[in-house]
């Protein structure tokens, strides 16, 4: 083979488009989407807790604190991976709900079910995140939603 | 300079509130044989608590464990005998809960056997928690080695 070809050849192999980027989501992605629910938590709690005023609960207070270091955790988390703190979205789904609720039993009703799209969120997310020590921290905030669905489903449920 | 690699292990090492990773990659097969040994102690120590919903749930979550471990290729060895009574219960469902968040970190392939065994255990100790006179809600961060 002449020069020139192999020359030719060899800019054919470097012009090859690189391999396609693994499909899925990126570590930055799923921390992107995670801190997205728990900024929307915390919005949709404390909106919950100010109209609710005096007669919120503690298990309420509680949570809507818990959700507030969630948020800060991953935001460390994101910034170690080079991403900023992104907005906090507008609340939707049952996030929404929670923010829009007036009395108790709504604020408790829409509060278990953002937990249990809490619980689904990080489920899916573990077997996600590629680097170990982010995993066994997704997996403490998973561990915290369980707590939360529990305890405001028996306080739904003691209400009557 | 403090490099984006050390910021990474730095923060995930606090949260997680454990030290430098493990050189040495685990056996799944003794890592779930850990998770069967610590969720079977669980379901021992309910003995004489009257939760008959949190002792089927840990029973059934020491069968998905059994399973995933003969999956593996291990053998199940006797289930281990250990103090029971709510007390009892609560402490080994708080172990079972930080044994089931270390192994995320060791079994990438497992995560979602793991997620259901932490989101079981985690709501577990929040139940006993009361019995114990313990607040359910009481770190944000359950299961922290």
């Amino acid at each position: 083979m002449r020069r020139r070809e192999l020359l030719l050849a060899a800019a054919g192999l470097l012009a090859l488009p690189a391999p396609a980027r693994a499909a899925g989501p990126t570590e930055g992605d799923v921390l992107g989407d995670l801190i997205g629910r728990e900024q929307a938590a915390v919005v949709a709690y404390g909106a919950a807790l100010r109209a609710l005023g005096a007669t919120a609960p503690q298990e309420l207070v509680t949570v809507h604190a818990q959700e507030s270091a969630h948020a800060d955790a991953l935001a460390t988390l994101l910034a170690a991976v080079g991403l900023p703190r992104p907005r906090a979205p507008r609340p939707q789904g049952a996030a929404a709900q929670l923010a829009a609720a007036t009395d108790l039993d709504a604020a408790r009703r829409a509060a278990v079910a953002l937990e249990q799209e809490l619980v689904a969120a990080y489920k899916s997310a573990l077997p996600q995140l590629p680097d170990p020590k982010i995993a066994m921290s997704a997996a403490t905030i998973l561990a915290s939603h369980a707590q939360h669905r529990l305890i405001v489903s028996r306080d739904l449920m003691a209400a009557g | 300079m403090v490099t984006r690699r050390a910021l990474l292990a730095g923060g995930a090492a606090m949260l997680a509130g454990c030290g430098p990773a493990k050189t040495r990659a685990a056996r799944p097969v003794d890592v779930l044989g850990e998770q069967l040994r610590v969720t079977r102690l669980a379901v021992a120590a309910y003995a004489g608590v009257d939760a008959p919903a949190l002792v089927a749930d840990a029973r059934a979550r020491a069968g998905r464990v059994e399973a995933a471990l003969r999956a593996a290729g291990g053998k199940p060895g006797r289930a281990p005998a250990g103090p029971s009574g709510a007390a009892a219960a609560y402490a080994a469902e708080r172990r079972a809960l930080a044994a089931h968040v270390a192994a995320v970190g060791e079994l990438r392939d497992q995560r979602e056997l793991l997620a259901g065994l932490i989101v079981g255990a985690a709501q577990a100790q929040a139940a006993l928690a009361p019995l114990v006179h313990r607040d359910p809600l009481a770190s944000a961060f359950p299961g922290q080695p």
